[in-house]
This record gives C-alpha cells, sequence and structure tokens, in this order.
C-alpha cells in the first residue's frame, strides 16, 4: 500500500499536482508515520512553510544525519521568520496608506490584524489610536502603548485627558473585546456589571462577561487536555516481518492442511520450504517498500533500494523464491490428488 | 438483508483489478466445471481426506474457493465480493488483497474441515474466503454504507421453524430500526425501504450473528447442513485474526495524532 500510494504522490508532484499529492503523502504518513522519503517529500510541496518545518523536523528525528534536512530547516526557519516580519511591515504599510488616503476603517483592520499575532507592537498600537472607531478604542490602544513604552509621553498625556471626562465602563469594556484584549475586557465587563450607571447596561455587560468567562474556561480547559497519546510506532524488525510474512502464512498454512491438520504428519521436506519462503518474502517486501531496519540499511546505505530498477529486479526474485517452495508444494499435492482418484477408479472398476 | 452495493468511493484506486480477476476467474470455472458433480468431489475439500492425508489436501485447500454449485451460488458470492471486496483491494493493493483472500480460505478450510472431521461431503464455494474480506471491511470501514436488498425479509414466512423464526424476529428488529432510525421521514424512508443504505458493521454483524446458531446446531446436532456455517466463520476469524495482529497500522486512521 505504502509504496503504491508514495508513488502516486511522487507522480502527483511530477505532473503538477501539489494539492492532491499534499493529502495523498498525509494518508501515507497517518499509515506509515516512519516512512522518511515520505516526510522529506511532504517538506517540499507543502504550502505551508510551519508544515515544511514539521515535516524537516520528524525527518531529522527518524534520521538525526539526514544532509538535506539538515540543511534545509535552518533556512526554513530563517525564512519563517522573515516572512512573519516581511508580513508585518507589508501591512503596517498598507495601513499607513489607508490611513493617507483617509481610509480609517481599512486601516484599522490592518492595524488589528497586526497587534492580533504581535500583541506588542508599539507602531500598531500607536496607529490604533489614530484610527479608533470611539474614545473608549483609544483608550484601549493608549492604555498598549503605555503598557509597552512607559516612557511615551504623548499617548500618556492623551490617555490621561480622555480618561478626565470618560466615563462608560461598558463601551470600554467593549472596545477592548474590540482590539483582542481579552483579560482586560473581561475585567472590564465585570467592573461594568457592577458599577455601570444603568441597569441595561449593567445586565447586557453582566452577560458578556458570563460569555467571555465561558470562552476563557474552554479555551484554559482546551491547554489543560492531556495531549493525545504519542503513536505507538512498530519497531524495525516488526515492520520488516510484518510486510514480509504473507507468503510465509500462506506456506505455513498449506503445508499444514497438507498434514492432515497434524504437524507432526507434514513431510520434513516441506518444512525446508518456510526458511526459503521467509527469505523471498523479507527480500520481496524490502524491495517493494522502504524498509528502516538497521541490518538494512547496513547493506544499502539508505532505506529501502537506492535504484529502482535494482528494486523491481530484487522484487521478482523475491517472488520467485517465495512462491517456489508454495507451488512445488501444490504440485506434489495435485500428484497426490489424482494417484487417489486413478487408484479410486481403478478399485471401482 | 442481501448487500447489493457499496456506495463509498475508492479512495486511491479506480480499478478492483484483483476483485475483478477472482470474480472472472470464477465465471470461467463454473462454466468450464458445467455442474459436474464429479469435479466437486475431487477439487472440493473434503474433511475425512484432508484428515486422512488423501487426495491432494493442499491443492484442494485452493481450488475449493473457486468451485460453485450453481447460478445462485456463484451470484450471490462474487456479488458480496464485489461490495466488500473493492475497498479491502484499494487499501491493501491487489497481490496483498490475492494473498489475503486466500488466506481467509484456507482458515475457512482448516476450520471447517476439524468441525466436521468424519464428512464425506465436499466443501465448495468462496464464502469462507468472503466472510474474511468482510471482516477486514469491517475492520477498515465500519461506518461505510452499504446498499442492500431488503425484500427476503418476510421469505421465512412461508417456512416456518426456529430457525426461520429468529432469521424474520432480527430483521423485522432491523427493518423497525431502520424506519425510526432514518433521517429522512417515515413515509420516505419506508418506500426506500427495499434499496436502503446502511452502516457496514450492521450488515456484517448482521449476518455473521446469524451464523453463529446455526454453526452451533451443526456442531452440538451434529447436522450434515448444506451451508459450510463454520467455514464462514472460521474465515471471518481469519481475517479478524490478520488485521488485528499484521495490520495493525490499518487502525491508525482512525487517530488523529500525528503532527499534521
Amino acid at each position: 500500500m505504502s509504496i503504491d500510494l508514495f508513488r502516486e504522490a511522487v507522480t502527483a508532484v511530477r505532473d503538477g499536482r501539489d494539492r492532491e499529492a499534499h493529502e495523498l503523502l498525509q494518508e501515507l504518513l497517518m499509515g506509515q508515520p516512519r516512512h522518511e522519503m515520505g516526510w522529506l517529500w511532504l517538506s517540499k510541496i507543502s504550502p505551508d512553510i510551519d508544515e515544511q518545518i514539521r515535516a524537516l523536523e520528524t525527518v531529522l528525528s527518524l534520521n538525526p544525519g539526514h544532509e538535506e534536512a539538515l540543511y534545509r530547516l535552518p533556512e526554513l526557519k530563517a525564512a519563517r521568520k522573515q516572512q512573519a516580519q516581511a508580513n508585518q511591515a507589508e501591512l503596517l504599510q498598507e495601513a499607513v496608506w489607508a490611513y493617507r488616503n483617509g481610509r480609517y476603517h481599512q486601516a484599522r483592520q490592518y492595524l488589528l490584524q497586526i497587534t492580533r499575532s504581535h500583541p506588542n507592537h508599539l507602531k500598531a498600537w500607536v496607529g490604533l489610536a489614530q484610527v479608533a472607531q470611539s474614545p473608549a478604542e483609544k483608550i484601549a490602544a493608549l492604555e498598549m502603548v503605555v503598557a509597552i513604552n512607559p516612557r511615551h509621553e504623548k499617548a500618556a498625556n492623551a490617555l490621561q485627558k480622555l480618561k478626565v471626562t470618560f466615563d462608560d465602563p461598558l463601551a470600554l469594556a467593549q472596545a477592548y473585546e474590540a482590539v483582542n484584549l481579552t483579560d482586560k475586557a473581561l475585567a472590564a465587563y465585570q467592573y461594568a456589571a457592577k458599577k455601570a450607571p444603568n441597569a441595561t447596561d449593567r445586565h447586557i455587560a453582566a452577560k458578556h462577561a458570563r460569555e467571555l468567562q465561558a470562552i476563557q474556561q474552554q479555551t484554559e480547559q482546551a491547554k489543560q487536555q492531556k495531549p493525545a497519546p504519542p503513536l505507538t510506532m512498530t519497531s524495525d524488525n516488526t515492520t520488516l516481518i510484518r510486510l514480509g510474512v504473507g507468503p510465509l502464512i500462506v506456506y505455513l498454512l498449506l503445508i499444514f492442511i497438507h498434514g492432515g491438520l497434524n504437524p507432526f504428519h507434514v513431510p520434513w521436506l516441506a518444512y525446508l520450504g518456510i526458511p526459503v519462503v521467509t527469505a523471498g518474502g523479507l527480500l520481496l517486501a524490502g524491495a517493494a517498500n522502504t524498509p528502516h531496519h538497521p541490518y538494512w540499511q547496513k547493506i544499502f546505505g539508505q532505506p529501502g533500494i537506492p535504484n529502482q530498477n535494482t528494486a523491481y529486479a530484487l522484487a521478482f526474485i523475491g517472488s520467485v523464491i517465495a512462491l517456489f517452495p508454495i507451488l512445488l508444494l501444490l504440485t506434489v499435492s495435485y500428484n497426490e490428488l489424482i494417484l487417489y482418484y486413478e487408484a479410486l477408479a481403478t478399485r471401482m472398476n | 438483508m442481501f448487500p447489493i452495493n457499496d456506495t463509498e468511493k475508492n479512495r486511491y484506486t479506480s480499478l478492483p483489478f484483483m476483485t475483478l480477476v477472482i470474480i472472472l476467474v470464477n465465471i470461467l470455472i463454473l462454466i468450464a466445471v458445467g455442474g459436474n458433480v464429479g469435479t466437486y468431489y475431487v477439487l472440493g475439500v473434503t474433511p475425512s481426506l484432508v484428515i486422512s492425508q488423501q487426495g491432494g489436501g493442499a491443492v484442494t485447500a485452493v481450488t475449493h474457493m473457486f468451485l460453485h454449485g450453481g447460478l445462485l451460488h456463484l451470484f450471490s458470492n462474487m456479488l458480496a465480493l464485489w461490495v466488500f471486496g473493492r475497498r479491502v483491494e484499494d487499501v491493501c493493493g491487489p497481490w496483498r488483497f490475492l494473498a489475503f483472500y486466500l488466506v481467509c480460505g484456507f482458515m475457512a478450510d482448516i476450520i471447517a474441515v476439524i468441525t466436521r472431521m468424519h464428512s464425506t461431503i465436499p466443501g465448495i464455494g468462496a464464502s469462507g474466503a468472503l466472510y474474511g474480506v468482510m471482516a477486514a471491511y469491517l475492520m477498515l470501514f465500519p461506518k461505510g454504507r452499504i446498499r442492500i436488498l431488503f425484500i427476503f425479509w418476510f421469505l421465512p414466512v412461508f417456512n416456518m421453524n426456529f430457525l426461520n423464526g429468529l432469521w424474520l424476529f432480527v430483521s423485522v428488529i432491523f427493518w423497525a430500526g431502520y424506519i425510526l432510525t432514518a433521517d429522512k421521514g417515515l413515509i420516505r424512508s419506508a418506500l426506500s425501504l427495499y434499496f436502503p443504505t446502511i452502516r457496514a458493521y450492521l450488515v456484517i454483524l448482521f449476518f455473521v450473528l446469524l451464523e453463529i446458531p446455526r454453526a452451533l446446531q451443526v456442531l452440538v446436532f451434529d447436522i450434515e447442513a448444506s451451508v459450510g456455517h463454520w467455514a464462514h466463520l472460521g474465515g471471518f476469524l481469519g481475517g479478524l485474526f490478520i488485521f488485528f495482529f499484521l495490520r495493525s497500522d490499518a487502525f491508525h486512521r482512525y487517530r488523529n495524532e500525528l503532527p499534521l
């Protein structure tokens, strides 16, 4: 299964069907989490830089000396950092452009995007204070500016002036929520639920406080939940045996039936076939899959077979070796069948 | 209840190569044999001959699963293979599927011989291997949707005995359960009753659970049944055995623990 999936994925990549290849590789790696080549290809075609990094890290966990992964991983990490910074700078530029063209709403959206991913981005908070939709939102943004840089005198003064005239705890709480300051919003809602000037505001604040609290609890619970148990990986030995054991099971069952379901009645020559079928099965499995067994890697220098034509040839030889004792047994059994019915016919005549 | 199609699509391959080859071989062999009873005795698995090591037990273990007693026997088995075999082959690949199919047939053969050691009636048919394929389907796609024909549920009324009564009772329970739990309203579900699409585990467990009392009846009362109930159970257990111990990775698809 794995070799077919892997080949299909590689073909899909070569045909330019990256999305399909991505799905195929994910499916492959779900079944065969130790498929080093699968992880490597995933790192090459994934559109998500985080996934590329995770894939390369997995390659290194499977094979710590993997040269390509060792070389590409630091590059990718640097690229991710640069990408994040570039995104930030780009968004800030867009926000400035929107602000200069009087598109305050658009500028506010860009700045909110920055503050969501980088809560300590001073310039973004300063900008947000400029394009705030309400005095409450301006207060929220200025508070953040002062929190990040307590020496920002302009912001501190503006905040002080605003606070003197501002007395709407519910609006402030809503502003905190709008700029993604959830903890502050919750505290402000709880305050407003008690101190808001009218009953309607108090009722709304209490309702929002409950909702926010529920969301926070859910987030906390999700964080505290135990991570899923790690995938129990089959050992290298078991994997190779499992892949190559098919012909052996067929052979064992056949000699068991041939011996009248009594292992002691099985001809001793038939037992000689067991190592032959086992060797053939293992060779076939090794050639048709990508085993990571240390012995295998010692012989071939890497998981699987380096050359595709060699792999086909070895798979063919493995099939012949595995099938030979099975076909021999069936031939012997067929001869016995013919002899039995010939003798029966003779007796009846 | 009669499975007539698997409504789920194959994921990797569009052509179920080995399933089609097995079906074709079975059809050709039925045409070649042409209902010759003597062939069934020679190439079927006769338990007494297997135990006494006469009559080529190993070769008949292979040949018996490609022999069928008639058109209806062949049709029902091949339809079941078509329904359940496609997706199992899709997962395993054609050659592994063939090996799996044969091993399930051998397991069915062994259990059938052990339970009727002195019988001189040959066992034929692919149903033991098919029950193995059904076990694989149950393991891999328990929630797959199988379209079934539900027309036979009332047939046992015409020949009522204990087992047919049990069949009728279970069928009516399934029937009522289907109508009551279908989410498209009572009338529409009742209209679609004859070709409903139901979960694979219900279909497969229905067949397997029905085999158990019949198989016990054969064993306890030493009855020569015309159907190899123990072969069916043997094939099913063989399929389960293989998937539990040899293909544990098949279960990973149900777990989402990878850092993807």
